[in-house]
């Protein structure tokens, strides 16, 4: 050991403390980048998990039409180790459905040969029975086992099997390519699609989606050609759909070990391999082992691998967490260099001391690198371990919550340490130490061997200083130009600006810390803000009761109609949509009634079918309240309404742009698309009673009357908040029905017209569904010229601030409630109302219930019900309201975690840098102060330097988080539109005022360590 | 007439078995235009000494006065007016400001004080202390002999009652000793300046009127120079 090895341990001993207070400042910096990358390993590893559980480990897939060709190059790639392991799906036709059975089940029936490990490979796991194992046995999908009447393990269906082909829609000719196909469902990998060819009568196998030409553009339609019929012994359902089993036309049965002739179309080869790291690498395996084929990659679990994807789409998590790693790096350099910085001025007598003994230069910077690495190789095992241990803890505390956010909650979240990760840290940990130690390395060795020795800090004023200085000395205008600082703070200010303008330093050490603070604070804060906007907007409004029954019913069939398939549509709805689209039914029976159509026959006739839709749900409603454990809250009926508005009704939300739906129209009046919520009586009567009115004054079928809310959810431009929709009672009109030369009005859009017939400005424009054939259908606009409509007025008798539970808090527009005993004569427009009826559950038991619920309204719609459902679900709000608490917990309390963290290590920093910064300065004070310089002069020198420190301090500083906020913004917003940037005020002045402390504690401190020095001593202080 | 009076001057370091008595009933007076030198080896408590009666200190016991006025009955702020009106101090590491140019560090005293500079002393203090030209120097960029005769400056800027000085030249090479020594005496001589001087050269000691020798916390010698 030589003697600069030595000393500098002995050093290291002598001062203990610092010693101590640097390797914490290390131990913190490698736990704080080990916690970071460790929480990335394991989420990424938690999501990998998760794909793997939802859509298997396969990273490739390989389609041919030739089997054996196929199966014969996975081979030869898995002998030459290309590929790992295999599992092989082959189309074998597809199964006609039913009418019925179409509605659970999509358009066909796809059969799927599989061999190899398809659990593990495509995570086709069966949730009750078993895979099949030999000829003649299939796995369906769990609706098969709970829609309609219901299959059973054990039973055996008898389907009758076909191939899809290709017939051109009416009126086309011609033919396309696959590319032009839309996608089968399944996402396109790297490589090009096949260009097959579709001519009529092409046979589709299954890489084709559904043709519909009414629905996708194309020219093709495609129907099924039955060849056979197949039966099979039901052993097993699945229930989670892997990517293998999605497709646009239809869910996927499993087979196995089917004979030859029943396997025709394509075959596809899923495949694992080991050694790769990018999409590029694994698009390359493929092209070598399977020339010319067409392959999609597993782009979701390649990315959760750590493999790269060009150009790959960066999560929000993983912005938010590269962003944070920029920003603990950075505070940690600050804090070791501060740390090494200090601890190396603070000795430059000692080196000036050596270098007189003759160390060389070289020597005096090799000693303060060995005290770098001495403190490294202490402080980062410890480090490491912190932080493997800190995420121990967290992730044994927040993990469940975490899985379950991330839609992983079989899998977990655990820690996964990557060998990497910990080298990664250790290294920028020990990268950040040596550059730390760099600089101050290179002051020391620089040090002048004379002032070192007579403690002389000539150096503390700069070349400028020197100039300015030099300026200073006309006699006659000695101590002027005070400015503010001499003002407010006398002598001491003046004392404070001249060693400003003329220091070397200037403080720049403690302005940078002070900027880092305000930085690391604003981080912070900007993170908690949008996290928590995040997680608010994600909660939503929520609706009374812990579950709720939502329906509809489609208009297609006329009254008294045959409405069998009804409790059949369940879980598959179509949107809302579906009320519209079926507009037609009701008024083709207005136009039964009479050879020529009058706007009042359809407003009858809409009246009398509203009427009776409300009447059945009234039923429902009162078969619901039996359901065991569903304690009965309330129900409703609502639907869309187009309403005039009257101006002086309307709030500022309408007069915004773009904030709601909805405007002012030529003649001052608004155009808004509202909702009417049709309220039971009694609890209409008591909404009444609050709002201090006679529940009496809205019974008069003749005069509807109503209450408005007056608020409504909506973008302001900025976020999303509550607006103020509807500000004064007045009268609106309802557009009931309209008429176009003999033709029903669908319904009426609002949008803004240029030049419209009644001059510029908003206007209800009329529409037609075309009655396409097609499920959606489309619309076609009608001149409003042409159109004669028919209104009611409704009286809005007054206008509540807050929307009453019951009715679903707050709507998107204006919204009016209205009595049930209203339904029975005015539906207002509305053609079929979505029936909401909600209860109360026992605790945890929400899921339940409403799935007794939802079976309880679909045997009663299905038996008693003159109408097709067209949607009928379940809310579970309770579970709702418990994930987003769960989710706000999770994001709250790692927030705090992170603020007080930064926090700490902000402070820290400042506090060492201004303590340090007047301590090295305290002989200096002891001169002034030998001369005469008062305590209050200098309390208000060092205040003074303080303010000019935290002025130049916080600029920059504000600055800079600003750019930090902005960039944790860009993060978050991908997951969110309509968060606009928003400085976080509250944590500005937050920042401010724990910097303000911090820096008036670490003054206090070192002031009062300047005093307690005896002005004596200080003085004393000549040599080392 | 006495403008300084030490009586029974006791000042104790630390406490228990670790205290040192670095002053131990000091008594002696000075009389206006004095020039008393204070010698002792190492440690033997002079610096100490110049520090009480400077008011940078305070004794553990006794009392000093300045123009009859007992230093230590004021309190701090009043102290710190004290020494930058009554009380010259000149270190041997000159103990300059670093940031403030020749004139200012000379002048610091008196702007501290809230006074205007007097032009006339100052540019006399200048042309006296051969600093002429230098007004504008930062302390680095002046030698060590400029550098304590800017000390100098500073000290006699107000007219002190006492000038103190510790070591003055315990920094310097002979020829700027003797300038600094001279410099000290022409200032006694010429303005009847009060001067306390600490030294272990003997050859300055001999300038001074009178010498006290201090060891081990006490006066052991007391004698008066005559010319």
């Amino acid at each position: 050991m030589n003697a600069m090895t030595t000393f500098t341990i002995k050093s290291l001993r002598a001062n203990k403390v610092r010693t101590l207070v640097t390797i914490a400042g290390v131990v913190l910096a490698a736990a704080l980048l080990t916690a970071v990358l460790t929480s990335y390993t394991s989420l990424q590893a938690m999501l990998y998990e998760a794909e793997t559980r939802i859509a298997g480990t396969w990273m490739a897939e390989v389609q041919g039409d030739d089997f054996d060709g196929l199966a014969a190059q996975a081979q030869e790639a898995q002998a030459a180790g290309q590929v790992n392991d295999v599992a092989y799906l082959r189309d074998a036709g597809f199964g006609e459905l039913t009418e019925q059975q179409q509605n659970s089940f999509g358009r066909y029936l796809r059969l799927a040969d599989f061999s190899g490990d398809i659990e593990t490979l495509c995570s086709l796991r069966p949730s009750e029975g078993r895979l099949p194992e030999k000829a003649g046995e299939i796995m369906l999908f769990d609706t098969w086992r709970t829609a309609g009447d219901g299959v059973e393990v054990g039973d055996t269906i008898t389907v009758p099997v076909g191939e899809r082909v290709a017939v051109l829609a009416p009126g086309r000719t011609g033919s396309m390519t696959h590319g032009e196909v839309p996608a089968s469902g399944g996402f396109v990998g790297g490589m090009e699609a096949a260009e097959d060819e579709i001519a009529e009568g092409t046979v589709l196998d299954s890489s084709i989606g559904y043709l519909d030409a009414a629905l996708d553009g194309g020219i093709f339609n495609e129907e099924l050609r039955v060849t056979g019929e197949r039966t099979y012994t039901v052993v097993g359902f699945y229930d989670n759909i892997p990517y293998v089993a999605s497709h646009g036309y239809g869910m996927t049965a499993f087979t196995c070990d089917s004979p030859d002739d029943e396997l025709t179309g394509l075959n596809r080869a899923y495949v694992t391999m080991a050694g790769v790291d990018s999409t590029a690498a694994v698009e390359q395996r493929i092209e070598e082992a399977f020339p010319d084929r067409y392959a999609e990659l597993h782009m979701g679990l390649l990315r959760y691998m750590g493999v790269r994807t060009d150009g790959a789409i960066w999560d929000t998590f993983f912005n938010i967490a590269a962003v944070l790693a920029v920003v603990i790096i950075v505070a940690c350099v600050s804090l070791i260099y501060n740390a090494f910085a200090i601890s190396v001025a603070e000795r430059t007598g000692q080196f000036g001391l050596l270098a007189s003994v003759g160390a060389s230069r070289r020597q005096l910077r090799r000693a303060v690198a060995l005290e770098a690495l001495i403190v490294a190789a202490i402080g980062v095992p410890l480090g490491l371990v912190v932080g493997i241990g800190g995420c121990a803890v967290t992730f044994a505390a927040l993990g469940p919550s975490l899985a379950t956010i991330f839609g992983a909650a079989e899998v977990g979240f655990n820690l996964s340490v990557a060998p990497w990760a910990l080298a990664v840290a250790a290294g920028l940990t020990v990268a950040t130490v040596l550059f730390s130690v760099f600089v101050p390395a290179w002051r020391a060795s620089r040090v002048n061997v004379i002032d070192a020795l007579r403690g002389n800090q000539s150096a503390r004023a700069s070349k400028r200083g020197a100039a300015r200085a030099a300026r200073a000395a006309n006699p006659a205008k000695l101590w002027r130009g005070r400015g503010i600082a001499g003002r407010v703070f006398g002598m001491g200010g003046l004392l404070a600006r001249i060693n400003e303008k003329r220091g070397a330093s200037k403080g720049m050490v403690a302005s940078v810390s002070l900027a880092l603070a305000i930085v690391l604070l604003m981080t912070a804060g900007s993170l908690s803000t949008f996290l928590g906007t995040l997680t608010k907007v994600a909660g939503g409004p929520v609706d009374a009761g812990d579950v709720g029954v939502v329906a509809m019913f489609s208009d297609d069939t006329v009254p008294g109609g045959d409405g069998t398939e009804g409790a059949d549509a369940a879980g598959n709805a179509p949107g809302a949509e579906g009320a519209d689209a079926g507009a037609a039914g009701v008024d083709a029976s207005a136009q039964a009634n009479g050879d020529s159509l009058t706007l009042e026959a359809v407003v009858e006739a809409r009246n009398a079918r509203f009427a009776e839709e409300a009447a059945v749900y009234g039923k429902a409603w009162e078969v619901l309240k039996t359901t065991p454990d569903a304690e009965p809250v309330g129900w409703r009926l609502d639907g869309g309404v187009s309403l005039i508005v009257p101006e002086a009704m309307v709030g500022d939300a309408f007069k915004a742009d773009g904030a709601l739906h909805g405007g002012q129209m030529a003649d001052g009046s608004f155009a808004v698309m509202g909702s009417v919520v049709y309220l039971e009586d009694a609890a209409f009567d008591r909404c009444v009673a609050d709002a201090g009115l006679n529940p009496a004054d809205f019974r008069d079928p003749t005069e509807p009357r109503a209450l408005g809310v007056g608020k409504a959810y909506g973008n302001n431009g900025a976020v999303y908040e509550l607006l103020d929709v509807l500000t004064a009672t007045g009268t609106v009109q309802a557009l009931t029905a309209g008429l176009c030369e003999g033709e029903v009005v669908s319904g009426f859009a609002v949008a803004y017209e240029a030049d419209g017939a009644n001059g510029a400005g908003f206007d209800f424009v009329p529409y037609v569904f075309e009655p396409d054939g097609a499920d959606g259908g489309m619309t076609r606009n009608l001149d409003p010229a042409d159109v004669e409509t028919a209104t009611t007025p409704v009286e809005v008798v007054a206008v509540l601030d807050e929307a009453p539970e019951l009715v679903g808090m707050y709507g998107e527009s204006v919204q009016l409630i209205v009595p049930m005993s209203l339904a029975a004569t005015h539906s207002l427009g509305i053609i079929d109302p979505t029936f909401r009826a909600s209860f109360d559950a026992p605790e945890g038991r929400s899921g339940e219930v409403g799935d007794d619920l939802v079976n309880a309204a679909g045997t009663f719609f299905h038996d008693e019900a003159p109408f097709e459902v067209a949607f009928l679900a379940m809310n579970d709000y309770a579970g709702d309201v418990a994930s987003n608490q769960t989710l706000a917990m999770v994001v709250n309390v790692f927030c705090l975690l992170f603020t007080v963290i930064l926090a700490l290590i902000a402070m820290a920093n400042v506090f060492n840098t201004v303590t340090n910064g007047l301590i090295l300065r305290r002989r200096e004070f002891a001169v002034m102060r030998s001369v005469g310089l008062s305590n209050r002069q200098f309390r208000a020198m060092i205040v003074d330097e303080c303010v000019a420190w935290c002025a130049r301090g916080l600029v920059p500083g504000v600055l800079l988080s600003l750019l930090v906020s902005w960039l944790l913004w860009v993060a978050v917003s991908g997951s969110l539109s309509g968060l606009s940037f928003m400085v976080p005020w509250a944590y500005v002045a937050l920042a401010f005022a724990m910097t303000a402390a911090a820096v008036g504690i670490s003054v206090a401190y070192g002031m009062h360590r300047c005093k307690a020095d005896n002005v004596v001593e200080a003085l004393r202080m000549d040599s080392v | 007439m006495d403008i300084l009076t030490v009586s029974h001057l006791t000042k104790i370091y630390g406490e228990g078995e670790a205290a040192t008595r670095a002053l131990d009933d000091v008594s002696f007076s000075v009389t206006e235009g004095e020039f008393v030198a204070i010698v002792g080896s190492s440690g033997s408590g002079k610096s100490t000494l110049l520090h009480l009666i400077g008011g940078v200190d305070r004794p553990t016991s006794g009392h000093v006065l300045l123009n009859g006025a007992d230093v230590y009955a004021r309190s701090d702020e009043e102290l710190a007016v004290f020494r930058r009106r009554e009380v010259g101090l000149v270190y041997q590491f000159y103990n300059l400001v670093p940031v403030l140019n020749v004139v200012e560090n000379m002048t610091l005293p008196v702007a501290l004080d809230g006074r205007t500079v007097n032009q006339d002393r100052l540019g006399g203090l200048l042309d006296r202390l051969g600093l002429r030209g230098r007004e504008g120097h930062l302390p680095r960029q002046l030698s060590g002999g400029q550098q304590q005769r800017v000390a100098i400056g500073r000290a006699l800027m107000n007219a002190p009652a006492v000038v103190l000085a510790d070591e003055p030249t315990g920094n310097l090479d002979t020829a700027n000793s003797r300038e600094i020594m001279q410099l000290l005496r022409d200032s006694n001589r010429d303005f009847g300046q009060t001067m306390v001087v600490i030294t272990h050269d003997e050859e300055i000691a001999l300038a001074a009127d009178r010498i006290i020798a201090v060891e081990d916390g006490r006066i052991v010698r007391d004698e008066r120079i005559r010319r």
